[in-house]
């Protein structure tokens, strides 16, 4: 026992605590309320195991297909960051374990919360394609039962969305996954990836597995479960969704598509052109939304995007000059940065909108949490002296010199920053108007001091996360000073009221019905949204709703094809069919013996 | 006359005793005849063990017994054989038990058993034959003692689905001999040979060895189910639910697609069934047959119908596998010979487990049993998302290596096939999960919930087998990489079979 199996087994015992938890719990029910801390021992090893590139990773050659396991710099950002996000949810949403049988199903939520959490840390520490894809379809599968958790209508629908969705997304991985082994020649990570660039079938390769997992992040036609899952589940359970199992999805791009110069434009060019569409389509859509969580659903959507354009800048840009170490090392950065900035706030938003939903508060309370949430909100705009205003700026550096993303990075976060803006001052004020138990999902009695801690960490990013990253070993840049966060807020700081004023009835409008656009040019801007765009999207939605439907056939034999199908089949296996066959048959065999013994004499 | 000429002879022989023993017993030894049905299938799986032990260090096993004119009655062991002996006679003993707890206190229990233990000689025969005639003279065998246990219930439901098995199999069976007999012409006696033995043959009797290979495949297709030969098989459904369960995990639809395998690897050759050309034509016949099937699987509101057209396609994909020229395709064949058996047979003890307990036949009373049997539902779901494909359950491990195999031999169409087959199977097991685990019981069944309690789930001679199988499925995809895994087998099988 050397000191790497050592550490990559306590690794391992981490990862697989949540799975121990869940055996005792399902011995002595009394012990849920200690599930909820189920993540803290891989936050513990995520905190202390240093991490290495390739020396430190160990084998396992009788699990699954020969596993790989071990912490490199990459995964250990992300093991912490799910590790904090399942923890403090976790604890946030305490009540929930301890519920008893009929009051909501703790016993269920419990199951199905340590299942995926197992899944959710084992991706973070896979370095082989196997065993990434084992935890990640745990994590999927097991997620279904988190999201229905409400057993609503609504929330089943939701989930049928989800799993669809996530199950054509793990089919794609899988397919992809085969042709870039049988292509690399091996199921390890850094070289799974380098493998299958100019082979044969490495288009299909990248493409496979950027739309699957695309799926999961939210690639934009493949979002639909995703704002649905967020309007059906508990409030803990969306901030997990957002914080944790969505970087799942970016963490799959990391470690599955290569790096470098040998990497054709036109992959990077797709990825960053699908994220600046979920930049403004996040924005766009989110901003006609008349529920709260849905808005942050889309927000999560439009804040995603950047995370697909840094991926996408980390794999070459179109047009640049050949990606040096350096360059791809900073878009590296900016992905991690911006995935902590993203998780942690979102977080942070996610449980204060929990905490206000509980229970009617006292006003100076309300007004507390309501605070944060524009703390929240402003961070994501990336206001100075926020850790949005840091991940933005790393963004924008990330990528070779003289690239695509350098000529359209500056018009494409100035815009994204005005969509942010508007988008979260209608999440302000739709916060502002809501009342408690209007909301869908399970009420629950949050556990205020995880929120607190949530609200800290994200209040704190603009000092720590350029910290945190440097210490993770991920690039040496240091904190922006005031005057530059300030700088890069100049534009948007001014343009903004213009916006808000022009949009402003849009913002405060109650519902989508009485949607009454200002008059002029933007009247007929809004006629154009309204009708064509999101008239369009919806008939769109209702027709893959019903075509998902289709799909979803229990017993529906009164259809004509089918009960063709069925008389045919029928038919076959009657007497009249199978007695011609045997009697052909065996006349058959009848006449070749009787030639056999003809062509012996 | 020594331990490697009388082992291989054993190993029918001792199912064959045991069947003699129980219909000397008279019906009413339950004990006695349970005690003899046991000690057989334990003594079956210490042979086994032995001969695989040996196998593995490279002993022969070979017993040749003169027939008529030139053809002998050749039993011999290898490796391939191997699996299917090791498949069978675990599952045989699992079987054994569930059947003695599932037809407790139902009446001819001594005849079923008989041709319960009847049905494994045969099928001890097929997977040890060691040439065409004897495989032949088995796989009549399996079909002939297979039908009493179908029609085992005497209702006219049940003859039914009897006499459509008997004509399709035997139809079959009739295919089958008359390629024999056209090889037989040609080269003589067949035996199985690493590599092929009729690659000699290829230059002068091209035209006539691509129709026996049809013929033949046809002749197999039928056990195997493939699409248009599969009518009979979710007809069987009427038979007990031990029986449906050894039926399509093992007995005979194994039969069948071990009987492929052999065609192809042993008979042939892959590298002579490839140069026939007669290879692509059957990996399209098994993804037509893989995809129609499920999709008619989508549409039965049975729960063992709908079984059995999700083994319909699962076949296939042994089909597919052995017919994708390469390495890894054979990799994918033979290990989903063994991972499809026992996943299968955990849902079908789990459906016997439904009807036994709650008498739940169809697919609409299925909500909310999780409540009421919350480890046969467990078991269900292993079963069923092993099915699917998805890991760290033993199909996924069958799944990664066709496609990978796919891959390989330069047909990623066939990888589009796996993938919607997946779908498919998400489309037709996930709702039943879903009712299962999330819906409401129904009144009745709160009722039954209420007056049972949450403890009792159902008989623990039908359970500790459900279970049992279930654990298997789940360990044999999460120690795949052992070398004592399915997976480990199949590996090695291969490695032997492509060795120059």
């Amino acid at each position: 026992m050397n000191f790497i199996m050592m550490t990559n087994s306590v690794l391992l015992g981490a990862v697989f605590f949540p799975l121990v938890v869940l055996l005792v719990v399902l011995g002595w029910p009394k012990m849920r309320v200690a599930a909820a801390w189920s993540a803290l021992p891989a936050l513990l090893c995520g905190l202390m195991i240093a991490p290495s590139d390739n020396a430190r990773i160990a084998f396992f050659p009788n699990f699954l297909l020969g596993t790989a396991i071990g912490l490199d710099r990459l995964g250990r950002v992300f093991l912490l960051l799910t590790a904090c996000v399942w923890l403090l949810a976790g604890v946030y949403a305490r009540s929930i374990f301890v519920s008893m049988r009929g009051s909501r199903g703790g016993k269920r939520f419990c199951f199905f919360y340590l299942l995926t959490l197992c899944g959710n840390l084992g991706v973070t520490i896979a370095q082989d394609a196997i065993t990434f894809y084992v935890f990640f379809a745990v994590m999927t599968i097991a997620g279904y039962g988190l999201i229905v958790h409400a057993r609503t209508k609504s929330a089943f629908m939701a989930g049928r969305f989800y799993i669809v969705f996530s199950l054509i997304g793990e089919m794609l991985i899988l397919a992809g996954m085969t042709l870039a082994v049988d292509a690399s020649r091996t199921l390890l990570f850094p070289r799974i990836a380098s493998g299958f660039v100019g082979t044969e079938a490495g288009d299909w390769a990248f493409l496979l597995f950027f739309i699957g997992f695309g799926v999961k992040v939210g690639l934009v036609p493949l979002h639909v479960w995703l704002p649905r899952s967020y309007f059906a589940a508990p409030i803990p359970v969306v901030a997990i969704l957002s914080g944790a199992m969505t970087k799942a999805g970016v963490l799959g791009w990391l470690r599955f598509l290569p790096v470098g110069s040998a990497v054709p434009n036109a992959w990077s060019g797709l990825m960053l052109v699908a994220g600046v569409v979920m930049v403004f389509y996040g924005v766009v859509i989110g901003l006609v939304q008349t529920r709260v969580k849905t808005i942050l659903a889309f927000s999560s959507l439009s804040q995603m995007g950047y995370l697909t354009i840094a991926t996408a800048t980390k794999m070459g840009t179109p047009g640049g000059s050949e990606l040096a170490t350096g360059a791809v090392a900073r878009s590296l950065a900016a992905t991690v940065g911006y995935t902590l900035h993203h998780g942690v706030t979102k977080l942070a938003l996610f449980l204060g909108l929990g905490v206000l939903a509980c229970a009617p508060l006292k006003s100076m309370h309300r007004r507390a949490v309501l605070a944060t949430l524009v703390l929240g909100s402003l961070s994501l705009i990336g206001f100075p002296l926020t850790s949005g205003a840091f991940a933005k700026a790393m963004l924008k550096s990330g990528g070779a010199e003289a690239g695509l993303w350098h000529s359209v990075s500056g018009s494409v976060l100035f815009l994204g920053t005005i969509g942010t803006i508007l988008l979260m001052t209608r999440f302000l004020i739709l916060a502002w108007r809501f009342e408690p138990g209007v909301s869908s999902g399970v009420l629950l009695r949050p556990t205020t001091w995880a929120w607190g801690m949530a609200v800290a960490m994200s209040a704190s990013g603009f000092w720590s996360l350029p910290w945190i990253l440097k210490s993770l070993g991920f690039g040496d840049r240091s904190r922006l000073s005031f005057v530059e966060s300030v700088e890069s807020f100049l534009y948007p700081a001014v343009t903004a009221p213009i916006f808000l004023l022009l949009t402003h009835r849009m913002l405060v409008q109650r519902s989508q019905l009485t949607l009454r656009p200002p008059e002029g040019f933007l009247k007929s801007i809004t006629l154009v949204v309204r009708d064509q765009w999101i008239g369009g999207l919806r008939l769109l939605g209702d027709r893959l709703v019903r075509s998902l439907k289709r799909m979803w056939i229990e017993a529906r034999v009164g259809d004509k094809f089918i009960s063709g199908v069925e008389r045919a089949a029928n038919a076959q296996t009657g007497w009249r069919w199978g007695m011609t066959l045997f009697m052909l048959v065996w006349s058959g065999l009848i006449f070749f013996l009787a030639m056999g013994i003809i062509k012996l004499n | 006359m020594n331990g490697t000429f009388w082992i291989p002879l054993l190993l029918p022989l001792s199912s064959f005793v045991t069947a003699i023993l129980i219909l000397m017993l008279k019906e009413s030894q339950r004990d006695l005849r349970t005690a003899v049905n046991l000690t057989g299938a334990v003594v079956k799986i210490v042979l086994v063990g032995i001969v695989g032990y040996g196998v593995y260090n490279g002993t022969l096993y070979e017993a040749r017994l003169p027939l008529a004119l030139d053809l002998d009655l050749v039993f011999r062991v290898d490796d391939i054989s191997l699996l299917f002996l090791a498949l069978s006679s675990g599952l045989w003993l699992v079987t054994t038990v569930y059947a003695v707890g599932y037809l407790e206190g139902s009446p001819h229990r001594r005849r079923f058993f008989c041709f319960f233990s009847l049905c494994v000689t045969a099928t001890m025969g097929i997977s040890i034959a060691g040439n065409l005639i004897t495989f032949l003279i088995f796989y009549e065998m399996l079909t002939l003692v297979t039908y009493p246990l179908i029609v085992h219930r005497g209702t006219g439901k049940s003859l039914r689905a009897g006499t459509t098995y008997l004509v399709y199999t035997l139809a079959g069976g009739a295919a089958l001999l008359m390629g024999t007999a056209w090889i037989h012409s040609i080269a003589g006696p067949v035996e199985f040979t690493k590599g092929g033995a009729l690659g000699g043959f290829v230059g002068a009797h091209r035209q006539a060895l691509t129709w026996i290979f049809a013929l033949m495949v046809i002749g197999l297709g039928v056990k195997t189910a493939l699409v248009p030969l599969h009518g009979w098989l979710p007809k069987a459904m009427v038979a007990p639910a031990p029986v449906s369960a050894l039926l399509h995990a093992v007995a005979v639809v194994k039969a069948g697609a071990f009987g492929i395998i052999r065609l192809i690897y042993d008979v042939y050759g892959a590298d002579t069934a490839a140069s026939l050309g007669v290879l692509g034509p059957l990996t399209i016949w098994a993804s037509v047959t893989i995809l129609y099937a499920s999709v008619r699987a989508l549409y039965q509101t049975d729960i063992k119908r709908r079984l059995a057209y999700s083994t319909v396609s699962q076949l296939s994909y042994i089909v597919l596998g052995a017919s994708i020229w390469g390495p890894i395709g054979t990799i994918g064949a033979l290990v989903h010979l063994v991972n499809q058996g026992i996943m299968k047979i955990t849902l079908f003890f789990c459906a016997g487990n439904l009807a036994e307990e709650l008498h739940v036949h169809r697919v609409d009373q299925l909500d909310g049993v999780g409540r009421r049997m919350p480890l046969t539902m467990t078991a269900f779901t292993v079963g069923a998302l092993g099915m699917i494909g998805l890991p760290p359950i033993a199909g996924f491990v069958t799944k990664w290596y066709l496609g990978l195999g796919a891959a390989a031999a330069r047909e990623p169409w066939v990888i589009g096939v796996l993938l919607a087959s997946s779908l498919l199977n998400a489309g037709y097991f996930l709702p039943m999960l879903h009712a299962a685990w999330f819906r409401e019981p129904s009144a009745e069944l709160w009722a039954e919930i209420r007056a049972h309690g949450q403890r009792r789930e159902v008989s623990l001679l039908l359970l500790i087998p459900t279970l049992s199988t279930a654990l298997l499925s789940l360990a044999f995809g999460v120690f795949a990489g052992s070398f004592i895994s399915p997976l480990g087998a199949a590996k090695m099988i291969t490695e032997r079979m492509y060795a120059p």
